[in-house]
């Protein structure tokens, strides 16, 4: 028997070849998305906890008319949850808006196994539409998930303050965070996962661009004066002034896309004659006395002044009598909008606006020998270099030729401590 | 409908062909409820974007090295399609074995109800493929599940054991008490309400809000005790009786069983998919990471869901016996 020729088109989401007309699709489709209550197609959603936050800070709400104009804005710029856009000279190194098609958009697959709808089938549950940490299921988790769009990601092989290298987006894809409700999608084509990792990209450099516009409509532009951002309507009546405030504005996302341009950082190599300790207990050099010594100093080290690694960790490594404190994503705002985030009734307007609750944030506990960021030593040394971006885990100062700080040997020693911590019983001769 | 008469006059009208079509159709929805819940748990229910063609050929002639040997999702998907079909070849064929040995009427008129259904829910799929509306995925979840209460109804009421209860009930062995009755009604319905509140959880798509979602975890959470509690009483009831009858005893013993797997099998879903929140606890806990649409969540999420229509189709089977047996009066074993 011959096949009936497939007709590409199906592949969109309403064929004009269906059995029912246009009319009684939609009208059975609304009936019964009315009746469940649960039909409501994802989309892009704006960013009222931030909105919220201008508007105490400021003592004023931002006018209606500014959140709209900036709303046009991204939906010309980056188009919609369905069909995503990029502004004009996005590197397609950063950024390939064939990755994001595969991403965005209507969960299927092709008679080959290419998949498309990713995100919305594999993120979408968690990091929400928008990936602003807030999808359906994001209140029950522990940690939340990560809210995308301040551009700012905790486990990378990039100092603080630098956006992570693709590698290392991807590698949280496939790898997973133990400990946490990020799975691993090793499962994942790695052609799918470079799709994700251009969305997550994307929408970063969405939320960050949406933050940028809403502040200035908030503080510089005078809406009560006409003062616009941009006015849709000039598309029509003046397109020149139009399409030069777009253009202007497109810089801002440009900008934005032009930070992701990170290459992979060299991984700080192990120094040949430094004995280094291992988690898993492999190595068979746990009573090499040199790895003793080394421990021993890093215990110090741990303990001291200069790295001061027990303030928050504890002596013991638990950190469970560490300071109250929170992670960025918390305090953008709480305590940068000057609200304490214990107290209840200043965030309750924030909640309201779809915040989640705080929740307190511990030091990892060193004794379980799970680390989050990977737990090879050279893993461990990039935590103590670079710090967690985010948290109030700190870099700690290598040493200048002129200045305090860790020499690398004594980084080391600290990677041999904090090693040594969940593997006690093998290295003889230092107590916790 | 159901009368002493049905036992006592009817003593003839069981047979075997119709009896063994309405166990086969039953025994064929329930892995046909696997492979769906696989569908979902892959995401896989767009891997076939026409219906009912699969890539513009017919459905049954479409190449099995294709679909066999390609990608996961179409194997599923079409698999289900097959499946599906195969249900409704076993429909037509318990409505022809009623048509031609059935005595009661009424029965007939179920058999072909049960075509209808069958047809209905293969549509129902076929509209979530047209539309590609995910709200019909979910619709078309919950009536699969009443698929096989139906399905199962009909084996039930087709058994030896529906005609001769007036002769198992004598001496003395006693039928099900109103009470039980009642009870096996009300985790029947209650267990139904459960597949509706986690066919919700299952289908949350990105527009959900959080506390909607929240919500459904409470509502699901509440009634898995609604019905770990019912089923717990059904079972105390029914082996506290000595002389139950056994064909109420021992299904009513059987859910409590396995109502308590499916609520291993509720948390163990949540763990797969979500993990813990106090992961922190053990150094082993801590270091637990999820593997998303690995083997185990594909095991343990489709289990859940095949073990809820388990449940339901055992209720099934308690509440039509149940009251089966207190139809014939006592006294005169009639």
């Amino acid at each position: 028997m011959h096949p009936r020729p497939f007709k590409q088109h199906m592949l969109l989401p309403s064929s004009t070849h269906n059995s029912f007309n246009l009319a009684q699709q939609s009208l059975l489709l609304i009936s019964i998305s009315v009746l469940s209550g649960c039909g409501t197609a994802p989309s892009f959603s704006e960013n009222k906890v931030f909105i919220k936050r201008l508007e105490l800070e400021i003592g004023e709400a931002t006018p209606e008319q500014g959140l709209s104009d900036v709303q046009h804005v991204m939906d010309v710029l980056f188009g919609n949850a369905e069909e995503p856009k990029l502004p004009k000279n996005v590197p397609e190194t950063v950024v390939d808006i064939e990755n994001l098609r595969r991403s965005a958009g209507r969960v299927f697959s092709d008679e080959n196994d290419v998949h498309f709808g990713l995100y919305r089938n594999n993120c979408i549950r968690c990091h929400g539409t928008s990936g602003d940490g807030r999808g359906p299921a994001a209140r029950l988790l522990s940690p939340y998930p990560r809210d995308f769009r301040l551009g700012k990601y905790k486990f990378k092989s990039t100092p603080q303050g630098v956006k992570p290298s693709k590698s290392d987006l991807a590698r949280i894809i496939r790898q997973g965070l133990p400990g946490t409700s990020m799975p691993s999608f090793a499962l994942l084509s790695n052609d799918d996962v470079e799709s994700l990792v251009d969305y997550v990209i994307y929408l970063s450099v969405r939320g960050e661009t949406e933050r940028e516009l809403l502040r200035r409509v908030a503080n510089s532009l005078d809406y009560s004066r006409g003062e616009r951002i941009i006015d849709a309507s000039w598309s029509e009546s003046d397109p020149a002034r139009y399409n030069a405030q777009l253009g202007e504005l497109s810089e801002v996302a440009l900008g934005f896309f032009k930070n992701w341009r990170v290459d992979t950082m060299t991984p700080s190599n192990q120094p040949n004659d430094f004995p280094i300790g291992q988690a898993s207990r492999d190595r068979n050099n746990d009573s090499d006395p040199k790895l003793v010594e080394s421990v021993a100093r890093g215990k110090e080290l741990f303990r001291g002044s200069l790295a001061s690694c027990s303030k928050c960790h504890g002596e013991d490594g638990t950190g469970f009598n560490s300071p109250r404190d929170y992670d960025l994503w918390t305090k953008d705002w709480t305590v940068a909008a000057g609200i304490d985030p214990e107290d209840k009734t200043a965030i309750r307007p924030l909640l309201k606006a779809g915040a989640l609750k705080p929740v307190r944030l511990y030091p990892r506990n060193l004794r379980h020998g799970v680390f989050r960021g990977g737990s090879a030593p050279e893993d461990i040394y990039a935590r103590i270099t670079q710090g967690i971006e985010g948290t109030p885990m700190p870099a700690v100062a290598l040493k200048t030729p002129n200045g305090e700080g860790l020499t690398s040997d004594q980084v080391w020693d600290l990677v041999n401590y904090v090693l040594s911590l969940s593997n006690v019983d093998s290295i003889s001769g230092v107590s916790p | 409908m159901s009368s002493n008469s049905e036992s006592t006059g009817c003593q003839l009208c069981y047979s075997r062909a119709v009896h063994w079509l309405a166990v086969i159709l039953t025994i064929s929805v329930f892995p046909l409820i696997w492979v769906g819940g696989m569908v979902t748990t892959y995401g896989a229910g767009m891997a076939v974007p026409d219906w009912p063609n699969t890539y513009g050929w017919n459905m049954f002639s479409y190449p099995a090295s294709t679909w066999l040997y390609g990608g996961f999702d179409l194997m599923v998907e079409h698999g289900h399609r097959l499946l599906g079909s195969l249900a409704g070849v076993f429909a037509i064929g318990l409505l022809a074995a009623a048509i031609l040995w059935e005595k009661r009427a009424w029965f007939k008129w179920w058999c072909g109800f049960v075509l209808v259904a069958v047809i209905a829910q293969g549509l129902l799929g076929g509209i979530r493929v047209r539309l590609d509306a995910r709200t019909f995925a979910m619709i078309h979840g919950c009536t699969g599940q009443l698929f096989l209460a139906i399905a199962t109804a009909t084996a039930v009421m087709s058994s030896g054991w529906w005609f001769s209860i007036d002769k198992l009930l004598r001496g003395s062995i006693l039928p099900a008490g109103r009470g039980l009755a009642r009870a096996v009604t009300g985790l029947l319905v209650v267990s139904y309400c459960q597949v509706i509140a986690g066919a919700q959880l299952r289908h949350v798509t990105g527009g959900t809000e959080p506390s909607m979602f929240m919500g459904y975890v409470h509502i699901h959470l509440t009634l898995a005790v609604a019905v770990g509690l019912t089923s717990l009483i059904v079972a105390i009831c029914a082996a506290k009786n000595r002389h139950l009858i056994g064909g109420v005893k021992r299904p009513a013993i059987f859910i409590l069983l396995v109502v308590l797997i499916q609520i291993c099998l509720g948390l163990g879903t949540w763990l797969v998919n979500y993990a813990i929140p106090w992961q922190e606890v053990t150094p082993e806990l801590a270091a637990y990471t999820i593997t998303s649409k690995g083997y185990w969540e594909s095991v343990i999420v489709t289990a859940h869901v095949a073990t809820g229509a388990l449940i339901i189709s055992l209720a099934t089977v308690l509440c039509l016996r149940a009251w089966r047996s207190r139809t014939v009066d006592c006294s005169t074993g009639k």
